[in-house]
């Protein structure tokens, strides 16, 4: 029974997981560049939807659109400021300047709304017990909300014209070119589409820890680590691994020490770099 | 021909993208001091099949042998020592440095050396050889195409291959350039390296080579002298059509 | 190519003097917090000289640097506190510490191609910093480990003499690192930084030249962790702080990436700048960003190379119009 509770608790954190990290992958397949202010697009997302919900007294729906919107224009933005001006002249210029970025944000978050931890209320604050599991309503909610996104986004993926020509692009960039897609608008509705995802985990992450400047840079390191164990690209992979890690930190947790799990979730990542450097599921080893 | 002596030898082997075959069981063999012409249309595989020659992308199956060596197990730069010099269809060179750099560095590394070899009589002659007369301080990176593509030759030349493996030299170019290059070829030719050619222009492919291969969706569908692969049916039918396979008799066959 | 010689000793000249004025430094500095922001220059050039090595000659995308100075400065405080040794040893200690475990990430990480470097780096530096925590009893955890000062005869070192050992060190780094770049090493690091395929195919091996660079510049990167543990007497967990990466990534980037001493030009203007404008605090992080970022827009090589570049431009530009004056 215990262990039934520990593979609840997985999917749980694996869910957040997902979420934290397929905006990376989706954003590696299209621009085969890595973002690092992605940690603090979560963090973002986090605190728009508190503002939303504490300062300006939004309703949790109206909160959530909110945070959609600005993620929206926060990613456009990104694109514009880190990648546009570098994008294939000089790939090591694009990952410095979305680390000063990161930088950047934090700090803007610290000035803004102070170093202090804010609380977020969650969306139901309830307890559920059934036998020996027992969760909240929100983290329930958490896992629901995470496969609604997933749902969602698939389905934009691949029914609409959009979602087509993302797809076309990250599966062969000249061709996309050469069959008129509009590869410029492609990179910013990604990043667009890649920081909203990144704002609904840290929605959801709020109500669990904190929201504080630097929320999203452990979420973030994880997302590093799922995105290469799923292969990078691949969206399929990214989802899988996000379970796998979730999985692994809570039995390495529950059975060997919480400290420990960072240190098996590193060996994990060394062992794929030797002997399946395209991770699980990646397919494509073209250009890394 | 068949005395004559095998450098390159290919057997069945296979490269594959997911599903995609880019080269499917191919086996021949390339012999010392031919030009070996490879063509086929796009997507048919020749430049993968050059791709696993050179160990860039390893083949799944099959074996390689060079001068009965076996190489396809070989990391890349090994092979570079082995004697197997390329060039790629996009035209690369180290684009941050000078002209001298490129050629000390095609001189040093080609064979092996662990001190900077910077003979400039010999990098001198072979950029002459390929006739590229920019400042040798000139930065590779602000070439136009051209001489990045007769550089490209250069750092390969330097480190005296006995094969020379070149991916569409001519495409991209103009036509007195494209000449320009075909005699160039030819010239290495003639001092006894071998050459294995790609090339989309069936004229000049016949006219230059010894033995012309044509591949088609990673296989071989004709091999043999020129003038004996332009008359070959399955070629006319799937790659030359009839009025250009009439073209390139007549060049084969004068 | 004539007028190289004529450079050349104008170089050779102003290296001379910098080298003598550097040399002289502690007759004019008396300020003791001076002397110490000087020193602390010194300790991130070493740092950011051994990562644009790597970074900006070799390509290698990663951020290990830092990680590797903290495993250097932790592992010589950890062997100075439990095992007894001289701090002076402790150096040596951090050097090859930092070296083993640029060894054990380089290995896997270096085979695979740029990006999977990052994300290894990445989270190695969050690893080494779990391990801190982990292991709090010998490393102090948050409180930070107090690690005893230099002496020599049995008497601390003052600040003056402390800034000879550091600047002895930077030297050598310097010294090392030129001769790396010089020689066919640095050719072939340059080449794979430009094209590893082609680099590949004109025979050289990528991973093992970019291991040798990797590790080499781990052991000098530890070496000076060893030694701003041993002169700040402490070394806690805000060395893992993201703020130091993007810093000294703006030290590089400000400087000139993959030139010599451009980073370490960039250093002396960081480090300077956090403390001119230590008023601003909370905004200083910004600042830095923003200037990484407009630097990297507006003057990519660098403020060195775009300062020269304006200036031998503004030259010939005094030239063109006296020569049409002539005609
Ligand atoms: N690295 C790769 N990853 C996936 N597919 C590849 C890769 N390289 C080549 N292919 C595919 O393999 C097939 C053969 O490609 P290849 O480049 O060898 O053809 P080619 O004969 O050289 O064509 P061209 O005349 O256009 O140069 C093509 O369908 C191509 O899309
Ligand atoms: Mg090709």
């Amino acid at each position: 029974m215990d262990l039934l509770y520990l593979i609840l608790r997985a999917f749980i954190q694996g869910s957040i997981y997902a979420l934290a990290s397929i905006g990376l992958s989706l954003q590696w397949g299209v621009l085969r560049n890595l973002n690092f202010s992605h940690g603090a697009a979560i963090t973002f997302g986090a605190y728009i939807v508190w503002f939303s919900l504490e300062s300006l007294g939004f309703t949790y729906l109206f909160a959530f659109i909110a945070m959609l919107l600005a993620s929206f224009v926060l990613g456009i933005a990104i694109e514009w400021l880190t990648v546009k001006p570098f994008f294939a002249k000089n790939d090591t210029n694009i990952f410095i300047a979305t680390v000063a970025l990161s930088s950047i944000m934090a700090q803007v978050y610290h000035i803004v709304f102070g170093g202090r931890q804010k609380f977020m209320r969650p969306l139901v604050d309830q307890l559920i017990k059934i036998g020996p599991l027992q969760a909240t309503v929100q983290e329930l909610l958490t896992i629901l909300i995470t496969a609604f996104t997933l749902v969602v986004l698939w389905f934009i993926l691949q029914r609409t014209k959009t979602g087509r020509s993302i797809r076309a692009v990250s599966q062969d960039q000249v061709g996309a070119i050469l069959s008129g897609i509009n590869t410029r608008r492609v990179y910013s509705t990604t990043l667009g589409v890649a920081t909203m995802l990144a704002g609904i985990a840290g929605m959801l992450l709020g109500p669990i820890y904190f929201v504080s400047p630097h929320m999203g840079e452990s979420p973030m390191v994880k997302a590093f680590i799922i995105v290469i164990l799923g292969g990078l690209g691949s969206l399929k992979g990214t989802v899988i691994a996000a379970f796998i890690v979730a999985m692994v930190e809570v039995l390495v947790g529950r059975y060997i020490g919480v400290t420990w799990a960072p240190m098996m979730l590193f060996i994990i990542m060394i062992m794929i770099l030797i002997f399946r450097p395209q991770g699980l599921f990646g397919v494509s080893n073209r250009k890394a | 021909m068949e005395d004559k002596k095998a450098i390159l030898r290919v057997e069945n082997a296979s490269r594959l993208f997911g599903s995609l075959r880019a080269v499917d069981g191919l086996s021949f063999e390339v012999y010392e001091g031919e030009i070996f012409g490879i063509a086929g249309p796009n997507g048919s595989g020749k430049t993968t099949l050059m791709n696993i020659i050179t160990q860039v992308i390893p083949p799944n199956s099959g074996h390689i042998f060079f001068h009965d060596k076996p190489i396809h197990k070989m990391p890349s730069h090994k092979i570079c020592h082995e004697g197997i010099g390329r060039t790629f269809q996009n035209p690369t060179v180290f684009e941050s440095l000078s002209i001298l750099d490129n050629m000390i560095i095609g001189s040093t590394f080609g064979k092996n050396h662990n001190r900077l070899q910077s003979n400039m009589d010999k990098i001198k002659e072979v950029l002459d050889f390929v006739n590229l007369d920019k400042p040798l301080d000139r930065i590779a990176g602000k070439l136009l195409v051209n001489d990045k593509k007769k550089l490209m030759m250069a750092i390969a030349l330097i480190a005296e291959p006995s094969l020379l493996i070149l991916d569409e030299p001519c495409a991209g170019l103009n036509i007195s350039e494209a000449k320009e290059s075909i005699e160039l070829i030819r010239k290495i030719g003639e001092k006894g390296i071998t050459v294995m050619l790609i090339e989309h222009n069936m004229q000049v492919l016949m006219n230059i080579s010894d033995r012309v291969m044509i591949m088609d969706a990673g296989k071989k569908l004709c091999m043999g002298p020129p003038s004996h692969v332009c008359t070959n049916e399955l070629v006319i039918e799937k790659y030359l059509g009839k009025r250009t396979a009439k073209g390139v008799k007549d060049i084969a066959e004068s | 190519m004539l007028k190289t010689t004529d450079n050349n000793r104008k170089l050779l000249l102003f290296y001379i003097l910098m080298v003598l004025s550097l040399l002289a430094l502690p007759l004019f500095i008396k300020n003791a917090y001076i002397m110490h922001l000087v020193i602390m220059t010194c300790v991130w050039g070493v740092v950011v000289n051994n990562w644009n090595l790597t970074l900006g000659y070799g390509g290698m995308f990663h951020i290990a640097q830092i990680s590797l100075f903290a495993v250097g400065g932790y592992m010589s405080g950890i062997f100075i506190n439990e095992l007894m040794i001289s701090p002076w040893l402790g150096l040596l200690v951090g050097g090859i510490f930092a070296a083993l475990v640029s060894l054990i990430i380089g290995l896997p990480a270096l085979r695979v191609k740029g990006i999977y470097l990052i994300l290894l780096t990445y989270a190695f530096h969050y690893g080494i910093k779990e391990l801190t925590d982990h292991f709090r009893e010998i490393t102090g955890g948050s409180m930070g480990l107090v690690v005893p000062r230099f002496r020599m005869a049995g008497v601390a070192l003052q600040n003056w003499q402390l800034y000879y050992v550091i600047l002895a060190l930077l030297a050598v780094s310097v010294l090392l690192n030129w001769m790396v770049v010089r020689s066919y090493i640095g050719k072939a690091l340059m080449a794979i930084r430009d094209s590893d395929i082609l680099a590949n195919s004109t025979g050289i091996n990528p991973y093992k030249f970019k291991l040798m660079t990797f590790v080499m510049a781990a052991f000098v990167s530890g070496v000076a962790g060893a030694f701003y543990a041993s002169y700040l007497s402490v070394i806690g967990t805000e060395i893992f702080s993201f703020t130091l990466i993007v810093n000294a990534l703006g030290m590089i980037v400000i400087g000139g990436m993959g030139t010599l001493l451009g980073p370490m030009i960039g250093s002396f203007i960081i480090t300077f700048f956090m403390e001119i404008f230590s008023g601003l605090e909370d905004y200083r992080p910004i600042l830095v960003g923003a200037v990484i970022i407009l630097v990297l827009l507006f003057a990519p090589d660098g403020l060195i190379q775009e300062g020269n570049k304006r200036w031998e431009r503004w030259k010939s530009r005094g030239k063109k119009k006296s020569e049409e004056l002539e005609v």
